[in-house]
């Protein structure tokens, strides 16, 4: 454990250090460069975290997406680089295995910043303390320096030239003084202050470690509890059982009783999945034909939204089922092979809502929630796999949970990976023959596409006729030519702005493009 | 009368008076002398209305004794909150008041608050520490 007078000043360090980088700039290479000073000193002051292979993975991780920022400059880039970040940190002060308690860690970082700065202030012991402290020498200058004060107040008084000299210097030393309030405004004050916070949260951990020590009491492993009747009744899903099911539910056949009530309601919902992937494979799967688009729209919009929830609540269900002690009752095959059964279905309707969006990406061209809806149906999937894995190895929902937090991360770390806004210009410019481009979205797009939009305003504008034909306004007051003017000024203004510290290969290459672009001109 | 108890009842007469005394010195210097009937009126409504901050300030009281800091952390960390606690009464009675706090009767009384607030923990500073000397004690006991 490193000493106080050592935490504090690399706080203090860590303060200035984003002071001077992040003020008026964007992330960029400046990110660099806080970031190796923080995991410095992290890994200083917390060596003991350093062969912890859960920390090297979500380093990694983390490495990726502060490349990420430097290379990509998006906006999901620097979303993930901060939560790797603030998971890195909360992974290496405190003894973690899930991402949600480490996140509950941060969270607490955060509310005891304030004891955790001034924990550093406390004075060192006598033995640590130096023995000349500044108070002593300010005792010894108090004497020489009245004396200087008063000497100085008789020779200007009597010598002519040497006031005059005094007077410049004095004069000097005012203009200093104001020019300095002049640079350190408010506002900068302000962002020194968010400084001295975040890099508090980031370097020190709180004393109190809470949900370090609730996490260390999960396990993986579901064991057998016995449950007294007392404590049974006290719970609401046992109440609401009762409110249903009557004396079934209580007594020495509970368990009986529950696991035959949870095999017909699989059995049931089973059918009833069946009954709808049988028309989804038949009409979706198989019987889909492109140009068909009747009840596209509707299909995508209400339907996929719908059919996630569904899934979703399908995965409650059979946690809620298999709560508890059922998982070890013995004639729990049927109930366990209708659980099976169910989660293989809802995998196959995971691959029918990636159908009816792989249609309507077809048909419509690329777009942020078709995006979404892909990533969404990934971590639906892993949820689906997971959940089979907890009903066939007897986990906790705690092992549930965990796994799927690093699922998000991971597609988290992916999905840094990619110019997302970027990849979707190209593609519905690329597709210009099958689809009618949503101009009125694409000019939306952020500034990493602004030259694709640029080189392709003839057929941009082609595309917006066409759309003006099918019924759709132009929402904006500029034209399509003014519209994407002002941005490209827009984003050169903020070039220029911005000085080396933000500088990214994306901005980049774009800002190239432009340079280029007006030299020809 | 608990311990506790007490404490934060310091806190909270010696926030509200020293905000009256505040508030009125800040509008003074841009309004006159007729101000100080303002930091009357702050100190009547102060009374009022902020009675039921009591039972915020006691738990934060108590809490702040029981965290395994300093006496000088756990008093920043009291000091702090209710600093927090008064910004953000002061912002909802704002907003229903319809009171913005860049105007200068509401940015006096945001100041005002918050230095008083920070002034009143200061000052039962002996008390907080001989509680939590107390506390840890018992606690050892």
């Amino acid at each position: 454990m490193k000493s106080n007078r050592v935490k504090f000043y690399t706080v203090l360090i860590g303060a200035f250090l984003f002071n001077l980088l992040f003020w008026q700039e964007k992330m960029g290479v400046n990110t660099l460069f806080y970031d190796a000073f923080l995991l410095t000193a992290l890994f200083s002051l917390y060596p003991e975290a350093r062969p912890v292979s859960t920390v090297r993975w979500l380093l990694a991780g983390h490495l990726i997406c502060l490349a990420m920022v430097l290379i990509q400059n998006t906006v999901i880039s620097m979303i993930a680089f901060s939560i790797t970040l603030l998971l890195l940190v909360a992974f290496v002060q405190y003894l973690h295995r899930s991402a949600w308690f480490a996140a509950v860690s941060i969270f607490e970082n955060m509310v005891f910043s304030i004891p955790n700065i001034f924990e550093t202030l406390q004075k060192p012991s006598k033995a640590e303390r130096p023995s000349r402290g500044i108070g002593k020498w300010i005792r010894f200058l108090i004497i020489p320096l009245g004396l200087l004060f008063i000497f100085f107040l008789l020779y200007v008084g009597s010598n002519n030239v040497f006031a005059d000299f005094s007077e410049k210097i004095i004069d000097k030393l005012t203009s200093l003084f104001f020019n300095f309030f002049d640079f350190v405004s408010w506002d900068r004050a302000g962002m020194l202050i968010l400084g001295l916070f975040l890099s508090t949260v980031l370097l020190l951990k709180s004393k109190l470690g809470v949900f370090s020590k609730s996490e260390a009491k999960l396990t993986d492993i579901l064991s057998r509890k016995r449950i007294t009747l007392r404590d049974r009744k006290q719970g609401t899903i046992y109440q609401m059982l009762i409110g249903l099911l009557g004396k079934f539910a209580s007594g020495i056949m509970a368990l009986k009783n529950i696991n035959t009530v949870g095999i017909l309601s699989l059995v049931f919902l089973n059918i009833l999945l069946f009954v709808v992937n049988s028309i989804d494979i038949s009409y979706i799967w198989f019987g889909y034909r492109f140009g068909d688009k009747v009840n596209l729209y509707e299909m995508i919009h209400e339907g996929t939204g719908l059919l996630i929830f569904s899934i979703l609540l399908a995965i409650v269900v059979l946690l809620l089922v298999f709560r508890g002690n059922l998982n070890f009752y013995q004639n729990n095959k049927w109930l366990k092979r209708a659980a099976y059964a169910w989660i293989f279905q809802n995998g196959i309707l995971v691959i029918s809502v990636f159908l009816r969006d792989y249609y309507y990406i077809h048909e419509s061209g690329l777009a942020y929630k078709r995006i979404g809806v892909i990533f969404y149906l990934v971590l639906v999937l892993v949820g689906l796999i997971t959940v089979f894995w907890k009903i066939y190895k007897k986990r906790t929902n705690y092992f549930l949970i965990r796994v799927n937090a690093w699922a998000v991360i991971v597609l988290l770390v992916v999905a840094s990976t990619i110019k997302w806004d970027r990849l979707i210009a190209t593609y519905n410019i690329s597709q210009h023959i099958n689809i009618v481009i949503p101009v009125d979205y694409m000019v939306t797009l952020s500034d990493e596409a602004l030259d694709i939009l640029d080189q392709n305003r003839a057929l941009l504008k082609e595309h917006n006729t066409l759309r003006e034909k099918q019924g759709f306004k132009w929402p904006y007051r500029n034209d399509i030519d003014q519209t994407i003017d002002l941005r490209i000024k827009q984003f050169m203004e903020q070039q220029q702005a911005y000085s080396w510290l933000s500088w990214n290969l994306s901005d980049k290459q774009v800002k190239d493009y432009f340079s280029s672009q007006t030299v020809k001109k | 009368m608990s311990r506790q108890f007490s404490i934060a009842l310091a806190i909270w007469i010696k926030s509200i008076m020293l905000n009256g005394f505040i508030t009125s010195f800040i509008l003074s210097i841009t309004d006159g002398p007729a101000a100080f009937l303002v930091g009357i009126v702050v100190i009547i409504l102060g009374f009022i209305l902020t009675a039921p901050l009591l039972t915020i300030i006691t738990p934060a009281v108590k809490a702040s004794i029981r965290l395994p800091y300093t006496t000088l952390a756990s008093k920043a960390w009291l000091a702090f909150f209710l600093m927090l606690i008064a910004f953000l009464f002061l912002m909802a009675f704002g907003i229903v008041f319809g009171i913005s706090i860049q105007e200068d009767f509401g940015s006096s009384i945001i100041i005002g608050s918050l230095l008083s607030v920070l002034l009143a923990t200061l000052s039962v500073s002996k008390s907080l520490d001989n509680y939590k000397i107390e506390t840890n004690a018992s606690n050892l006991v």
